[in-house]
Formats: C-alpha cells, sequence, structure tokens
C-alpha cells in the first residue's frame, strides 16, 4: 500500500531541483504563451511539467498558491479584478498584496493588452455607420450574442450596458460558437478578446471603447516569490515580446493553419532570436503511449486502493447487516456527485494532479465493489454456511475458505464494472491536471479541434473496452466452469 | 462420549419448540431421534453441536458443560452430516474430504487418510480429484460421511442424512453406517422420520412430538410397547 503510493508520487511529482512546473489557462492563448515559457525553461536546461488543462482562472491560481505549478501567464484585469477582487489596482499594487499574502509575485509583462472588446461584420458595421461602441445604443434593432462568462462577470455586460446606454436585449452563448453565429448573421454583435485569432482571419470590426470601459488585461507572468532568480531571469526574456497584432496571428496559427500550440510557440521563440533549436514534431505515437500509460495508472492504482477499500468494508456490513443499507446508500449517493463536481470540491483540499484525481477515481469505484462483495457473501448457500459452521469452522475460517471463494464471481464482476468506470471517469482528470488520454480531449475542446478530441476519445473507448474483455479471461481462468 | 441433555427448552420468539427436554445418549450407541415434521428433532439435534444455544437448560459432552465461548473447537468432536449434504461445489472431493486438517494446526497423513475413507464407503481413489458436481446423490452422501469422520470424531450427528436418496441408494448406505459402527463404534445421533430407518440403525429411540420427549427407550422397548398413541402411529405408518 505505502509502495504503491510512493510510485504514484512518483509518477505524479517528480520532483528535482531542476523541475520547473508550469501551468497553463486552458484555451489557446493560454497554451501558447505557456509553452513559450516551457520552452524557454527548456533550452536552459531545466526540466519542465507541462500542467495545461487547469480549467479556469481559481484552479490555476489555487495551484500555484499551493504549490502544484511555479508559473503561469494571467491578465492583470484578471488578477485585480477576480483574484485581489479590486479592479482598480494598478499592477505594482496587485504585485505588493500577492507578495504579501501569497508568496506570489509578478514578473515579465508580454507586451500586448488582451483586454474584452465588441466585434460586428464590417459590411454591417458600415451599413449602419457603427464604429464605437456608443454607436449601438442607436439601433436596438442589432442582436447581441454575448458569452455566458462575460454576462455573468461583475464588469462585465451589465456595467458595459449600464455605462453605454446600450438596450440590447442578449442572448447567452458559448464564446467558441460566437463567431460562428456572428458569420451566419444569426447575431450582429458580440464579445470577444482583441487578440482573438478569429478578428484577423475573418476580417471583423473591434468596436471603440470611446468611453474606456475595459479594463486593461495586460498578459502578464504569474509566479511563486520562491522561484529561483535564475528561473525568474529566464522567463523575463519575454518583457514586452508580443505585439497585439503578433498574439492575433500566432492564435489564428493555432486555430486555422492548425499547426501545435508548440511549433507555433517555438517557430516564434526561435524567429525573435530567443531559443536557437528548431522545432522537432513529437511523436505522436511515443505521446499516446505516454498519455495511455498515466491512463492505465491512475485508473490501476484508483482501483487497487479501492479494491483494498471496500473488499474488508464489503466484508464488514456482511457481517453486520443493519448496518450495510446506510452504508451502501451512502456510497450509492457519493457516485450520484458529477465527477467534475467532485474534482471542484477536491481542490481546495487536496490541489491538483494526481493525488485528488486518484482519490475521485477511488470513490468512484467504491460502490460496485462494496455493493458486489456484500451481494456475493449473502448469497452462498445456507445449507454451505450450516455445514461450514458443523464442521467446526470459526467466522473467518468460514469465510476465507468457503464465503469468499463462493462469492468471488460476484466481487469480480464488481470489480470489472469499477473498471469500466474508471477507465471512462479518468479522462477527466485532465481538468485537475492529473493528465492521461482526457488531455487531447480537454485541449481539443478549448482548441475546436476535433481531430484532437478523437486522438484522446477513441483510445478511451478502446480501453474501456480492453478492460472489459480482460476482466472477463479472468473471470474466464480463475472462476471454474461449475461455479458459473 | 455420553451426550447429555438437561432440562433443554427453546423458544423462537414467542414459538416454543423444545420443552424440557432431559435425555442421554449413550457413549458408543446410536440413538434415533425421530418425530413428525416440526416436532423439533432438527432443533435438539442442533443444539447438541451448539449450532443452536438452548434459551433454558444445559448440554453436557462427557460430563462437561458445552463451552459456547469457542463452540468450533467441540464442533471439531462431532461429526455433522444433512440432507443435501452441502459439499462444497469449489473443492474436489479431496479437498472436501480434508477441510477439517485446515481448521486446526496438527498435521497428518492427508492422502492416506482420504484414501481410506473412500475405501471404507466403497468409492475408488479416481473420485478424489471429482468435484462435486460430477456426482450422483448417493456418491456425494458417501463423500460427506468422509468428511464427517475426517478427524475420527468420537461423536456423529447426522440429520435426515438418507433423506433424498433412492431405495437401494439408502439401503446400500445404511450398512455401510452399521459396517462403520462395527468396526469403529461411536456415538450417533440419527435425526429421522421413518420408523423403519431407526429400525435399521438404532440402539435406542428417542420420539419427539410438539417439541416433548414421548418415549425415550431401547429400540426393542419402543417398537413393542409404545406408550403414546402418535409412537404407535409412527409404527404403524413404518410397518403396515
Amino acid at each position: 500500500m505505502r509502495k504503491i503510493l510512493f510510485l504514484m508520487l512518483l509518477m505524479g511529482t517528480s520532483a528535482s531541483a531542476q523541475t520547473i512546473r508550469v501551468g497553463a489557462k486552458h484555451f489557446n492563448e493560454g497554451y501558447i504563451l505557456s509553452e513559450m515559457l516551457s520552452l524557454l525553461l527548456e533550452e536552459k536546461g531545466y526540466t519542465v511539467e507541462r500542467k495545461y488543462n487547469l480549467g479556469g482562472t481559481m484552479v490555476c491560481f489555487e495551484a500555484l498558491r499551493t504549490g502544484a505549478i511555479d508559473l503561469y501567464p494571467e491578465y492583470s484585469g484578471t488578477i485585480s479584478a477576480e483574484l485581489l477582487k479590486d479592479s482598480r489596482l494598478s499592477i505594482p499594487t496587485s504585485d505588493s498584496l500577492l507578495r504579501k499574502n501569497f508568496a506570489i509575485e509578478t514578473g515579465a509583462l508580454f507586451g500586448f493588452n488582451n483586454t474584452y472588446a465588441l466585434v460586428m461584420q464590417k459590411s454591417v458595421a458600415r451599413k449602419k455607420d457603427i464604429s464605437r461602441i456608443s454607436d449601438l445604443s442607436q439601433h436596438p434593432e442589432l442582436a447581441a450574442g454575448i458569452s455566458y462568462e462575460f454576462l455573468k462577470r461583475e464588469d462585465g455586460w451589465d456595467q458595459l450596458a449600464h455605462r453605454y446606454e446600450l438596450p440590447q436585449q442578449p442572448s447567452g452563448l458559448e464564446h467558441g460558437l460566437a463567431y460562428q453565429a456572428l458569420m451566419q448573421n444569426k447575431i450582429d454583435v458580440t464579445d470577444a478578446y482583441s487578440t482573438d485569432g478569429e478578428i484577423a482571419s475573418h476580417d471583423l470590426l473591434l468596436l471603440k471603447d470611446d468611453k474606456n470601459f475595459f479594463p486593461e488585461y495586460q498578459a502578464i507572468i504569474l509566479l511563486r516569490s520562491s522561484l529561483a532568480p535564475t528561473v525568474k531571469n529566464i522567463v523575463g526574456q519575454l518583457e514586452g515580446a508580443i505585439s497585439e497584432t503578433e498574439m492575433q496571428a500566432l492564435n489564428a496559427a493555432v486555430l486555422y493553419e492548425k499547426k501545435t500550440f508548440k511549433e507555433v510557440a517555438s517557430t516564434f521563440l526561435t524567429q525573435k532570436g530567443l531559443i536557437k533549436s528548431a522545432f522537432i514534431p513529437e511523436s505522436v505515437t511515443q505521446d499516446m503511449l505516454n498519455k495511455t500509460g498515466r491512463h492505465l495508472a491512475l485508473t490501476f492504482v484508483a482501483l487497487i486502493l479501492a479494491i483494498l477499500i471496500a473488499i474488508p468494508l464489503g466484508i464488514f456490513l456482511f457481517w453486520h447487516p443493519r448496518l450495510a443499507t446506510g452504508v451502501v446508500s451512502f456510497i450509492g449517493l457519493l457516485q450520484t456527485i458529477p465527477s467534475i463536481a467532485l474534482l471542484a470540491i477536491f481542490i481546495p483540499v487536496f490541489g491538483i494532479g494526481v493525488i485528488p484525481a486518484v482519490i475521485a477515481l477511488l470513490l468512484y469505484a467504491l460502490l460496485p465493489i462494496v455493493r458486489n462483495t456484500v451481494t456475493g457473501l449473502s448469497g452462498v448457500d445456507p445449507l454451505l454456511k450450516n455445514v461450514s459452521d458443523g464442521l467446526g469452522m470459526t467466522r473467518l475460517q468460514k469465510l476465507r475458505l468457503v464465503e469468499l471463494p463462493l462469492a468471488l464471481p460476484v466481487i469480480l464482476a464488481g470489480i470489472r464494472t469499477a473498471a469500466v468506470i474508471n477507465v471512462g471517469t479518468a479522462t477527466l482528470a485532465a481538468f485537475i491536471g492529473a493528465g492521461g488520454l482526457g488531455e487531447y480531449i480537454v485541449t481539443g475542446l478549448a482548441l475546436n479541434n476535433t481531430s484532437l478530441i478523437l486522438r484522446g476519445a477513441i483510445p478511451a473507448a478502446l480501453l474501456a473496452l480492453i478492460v472489459e474483455l480482460g476482466f472477463t479471461a479472468v473471470e474466464k481462468i480463475t472462476v471454474p466452469q461449475h461455479l458459473r | 462420549m455420553q451426550i447429555q441433555l438437561q432440562r433443554i427448552s427453546h423458544r423462537y420468539a414467542e414459538r416454543t419448540v423444545l420443552t424440557n427436554v432431559s435425555l442421554t445418549f449413550a457413549h458408543q450407541k446410536i440413538t434415533a431421534l425421530i418425530g413428525r415434521s416440526g416436532s423439533g428433532k432438527s432443533t435438539l439435534l442442533r443444539t447438541v453441536n451448539g449450532l443452536i444455544q438452548p434459551t433454558e437448560g444445559e448440554v453436557r459432552l462427557q460430563g462437561q458443560l458445552f463451552n459456547y465461548s469457542d463452540p468450533s473447537r467441540e464442533r471439531l468432536k462431532m461429526g455433522y452430516v444433512v440432507q443435501g449434504v452441502g459439499l462444497f461445489p469449489h473443492l474436489t472431493v479431496s479437498q472436501n474430504i480434508a477441510i477439517a486438517s485446515r481448521l486446526q494446526k496438527q498435521k497428518s497423513d492427508l492422502p492416506k487418510r482420504v484414501s481410506d475413507l473412500l475405501a471404507q464407503v466403497g468409492l475408488s481413489p479416481s473420485y478424489q480429484s471429482k468435484f462435486p458436481h460430477e456426482l450422483s446423490g448417493g456418491e456425494q452422501q458417501r463423500v460427506g460421511l468422509c468428511r464427517a469422520l475426517f478427524l475420527d470424531p468420537p461423536v456423529l450427528l447426522m440429520d435426515e442424512p438418507f433423506g433424498a436418496l433412492d431405495p437401494i441408494t439408502r439401503y446400500e448406505i445404511q450398512h455401510e453406517v452399521l459396517r462403520l459402527q462395527k468396526d469403529q463404534p461411536r456415538t450417533m445421533i440419527l435425526v429421522t422420520h421413518d420408523m423403519r430407518e431407526a429400525q435399521k440403525l438404532a440402539d435406542d429411540i428417542v420420539v419427539l412430538e410438539k417439541g416433548v420427549v414421548i418415549q425415550a427407550d431401547s429400540k426393542e422397548n419402543v417398537l413393542q410397547r409404545p406408550t403414546h398413541p402418535v409412537v404407535k402411529s409412527l409404527i404403524d405408518a413404518a410397518f403396515s
């Protein structure tokens, strides 16, 4: 047990002085910026652990605060409004507050401002003679489709509409779908980020923020104060390195030229003379094997731990049937918590990475094993239990020699169910940086890249099938025909 | 080993199944416990090996009170054979017979003991590696008998062991039991509802009705001088 935990820790955080963990917000630009940090560090001989699929702002910051990651790119407006809850803070003030309260500091400014903006098709804007946000107040007939995130932000739509006296009643939609809706004329105006690749590729008009409503969202590195000065200097080379148009082009290169963000980041850094080595495409097969290996490791470590807990618990409940109904219902209740919610609940307690993922998977694996253990043991022929007692077996001898062997097929079926559930659920572990095949799915969703999603989804489905067949084979071998 | 029951009464919730039963099962004799269904005969047998701890009364083995804090130890002295046999389906014949060897530390010459026992009940050594589902009902009951005798216990308890067998097989096994008793006498208690079986096997007969002993005597006395109408009707039913 201790050995397994130890191996698990090794796997999760092969921590050495030279290893730097780079986080990323999981959207296109976040990946590109983080990859630049990683490549720069690797150029100088550091080992980099990439933890790129960290849900939203709070997950990233929590990971940074607890030391699960060492640095990640953030935006000045997000730091002040969301992390420090005061949107008026300047960058230097934010920096000193972060240092004082969290031992975290701001590093290099990348050089561009990725703020919110409203965009329209140029043709529509010309027809209605619109170039500024204040012009929208004269056109209540224009349909505004606004991303859910911007709708619910404190400094989002409500404040904007109030400041500019906008008459539009916005409909909410996913940011990923907004450009499509805009191009198909289903909506006329949407919110965007000023560095979105789509602005360049669809040739859209960025409406002028003539009342200076939107705060600054300067891209900036957030890092742990305890990092070595050499590390801070290395990533400091990115100070002022990327302009707004350059960032739009980088984003478009990933989204429309279907280059990997690693390739885009590497090419850019080489052009800027920040790294020497040219981009070497990664072997997809090797990467898939690594992720599959991690996926299986997560699944089976959790499964083994679950077996070690669930079978003794099942035996205990079999001996104390009055407790059984209650406990089994409680474990069943755990099962109904959506996995994403469970992972979210775990972040403040266990942080991010392998450990919370394994704990969550373990909890999901408990129910089928506990339930089948109790059912299997209770289902043993009463005549055999009576004979066992009559022969002079103690309770433990009866369990070991008669009840467990006869309940084995039912218990194995429970373990099989748990394993298949785990293979599926483990894809979600990527959301908290535990790796596995889910990484492809999460990244693919963030980049709206179907082939990347399938690269994770198909092997995960195949794995589930293989696990199912594997366990069926194990049952065939261990359970003789006449006991099935 | 002599077995004494003293003023045994047993109740399940509101229902009384045994009332003030006092009996002595004689050393190395076969006693038949006979009665109709629901007369309490199986319950009485199960008080002997402690599967049931009676609400009142005492069980004494060779004068010693039954030790309910370690019943397994007491039961190892008593072979137990039941209707339906209850062979463990996941174990071979040989493992079934020798199961008791796994319950205690002392090691003996297992293979020899197993084949000796099989020979005593008329089964060839080739049966050792078979599984219970491969055996006929009679063969299963013979193996069940071997399992009960494995530790060579001084007491053998049998709960309607031949009830489910065809007449020929029953006849054969009854004879094997008698031969065994002649070679290695034990204190045997046989629960049955068949007076003919009692007549064939038993030295003494105890007749139960509604949890009460209505006659307990030597076989001859019970058969020739029934003291209760129920005893008489049991005899009539068997021999008419």
